[in-house]
């Protein structure tokens, strides 16, 4: 039988765990979360016992699949529940696509980066502070406006200021990543002001 | 009192296998989530990839529809984590369990009487 596992991956695995745990919606969080880590933990030692190190990582990386699956389809629910606020998420998907358009339309008439990456970080922050609980639509929104109007653009010869072939599209994809991190960033962002002021208070 | 008819709101609740085989688990006494999990992967032999996201959604229908319960108090409150939660089968977990197995069980009788589960005839079949 294996030693069990050095709290440094122990708590490593747990840190990444209970960080993706808010992914899940607020309510179930709140019920769960606490125990769900726990329930993780103990299933983290018992890997470790029976297959050592890369034991662990195939229990990290299961339970960290399953909890992603399970937050996207308890997501989807709230959205086709009568509790949720489809005004506001609206509201929200309009202003993203209008920005992440905006952006890309910045970009084909541009021949630097610079200019529209800096439209996508600074409307992804906005964005995610504004309407932090759906930080992950607006950025991702945002992020995919950009492929989707190079895909365009390809089809029907719209001239561009640089080179425009049929990669270009799907690297444009790349463009998630500052979307979604400038949103979170935004999010997170307003998160810490709450509490600043909640403790000034 | 147990009751005797399932009520339409009883019968909206999906029994999906991971609900079924976890009221099997809670039918051998309370247990607590990380409990549930190791025998939930105990019974299905290695077949289940139940996971804590999936174990506590299941335990949220559950208690919803009113199939399981959670205790008040700890059954060993020395030796455990103060953060756990225990869950019991409630009367109506006990029957839809009970009516589930007997559905199970009248299915398999039927499956046998058919001949499905020998391989050499379905192979025949296959092959036709």
């Amino acid at each position: 039988m294996k030693q069990p596992p050095s709290d440094v991956w122990l708590i490593l695995s747990a840190w990444v765990y209970k960080s993706l745990i808010f992914t899940l919606p607020k309510e179930f969080r709140r019920h769960y979360a606490a125990e769900m880590t726990l329930v993780f933990r103990d299933c983290c030692r018992d890997a470790y016992r029976r297959a050592g190190f890369y034991g662990l990582i195939g229990e990290l990386s299961s339970s960290v699949l399953d909890l992603i699956v399970n937050a996207a389809k308890e997501r989807i629910l709230i959205l086709i529940s009568d509790k949720f606020d489809r005004s506001f998420f609206l509201a929200t998907a309009v202003l993203a696509v209008t920005a992440g358009i905006f952006a890309a339309f910045t970009d084909l008439h541009n021949n630097n980066t610079e200019t529209p990456l800096l439209l996508i970080l600074t409307f992804g922050f906005a964005l995610g502070f504004v309407h932090p609980r759906v930080f992950w639509l607006s950025g991702s929104l945002i992020g995919l406006m950009m492929p989707a109007i190079h895909f365009i653009a390809l089809v029907r010869g719209w001239r561009v200021e640089y080179p425009n072939d049929s990669s270009t599209p799907l690297w444009a994809f790349l463009t998630l990543l500052p979307a979604l991190t400038s949103s979170i960033t935004g999010a997170g962002f307003r998160l810490i002001l709450k509490i600043i002021w909640g403790r000034l208070n | 009192m147990m009751k005797n008819k399932i009520t339409n709101e009883e019968k909206s609740l999906t029994l999906t296998p991971t609900i079924f085989h976890i009221l099997v688990v809670l039918s051998g006494g309370e247990r607590h989530g990380y409990a549930i999990l190791r025998e939930v992967q105990e019974i299905a032999e290695g077949k289940s990839s139940l996971g804590p996201t999936t174990l506590y959604r299941s335990i949220r229908t559950m208690l919803d529809g009113k199939l399981i319960e959670e205790l008040d108090e700890r059954p060993d409150p020395e030796s455990n984590d103060e953060r756990r939660r225990y869950y019991r089968l409630t009367d109506l977990g006990v029957k839809v369990l009970s009516d589930e197995v007997e559905r199970l069980e009248s299915l398999v009788k039927i499956a046998r009487q058919k001949n499905v589960l020998i391989g050499s005839r379905r192979v025949a079949v296959w092959e036709k």
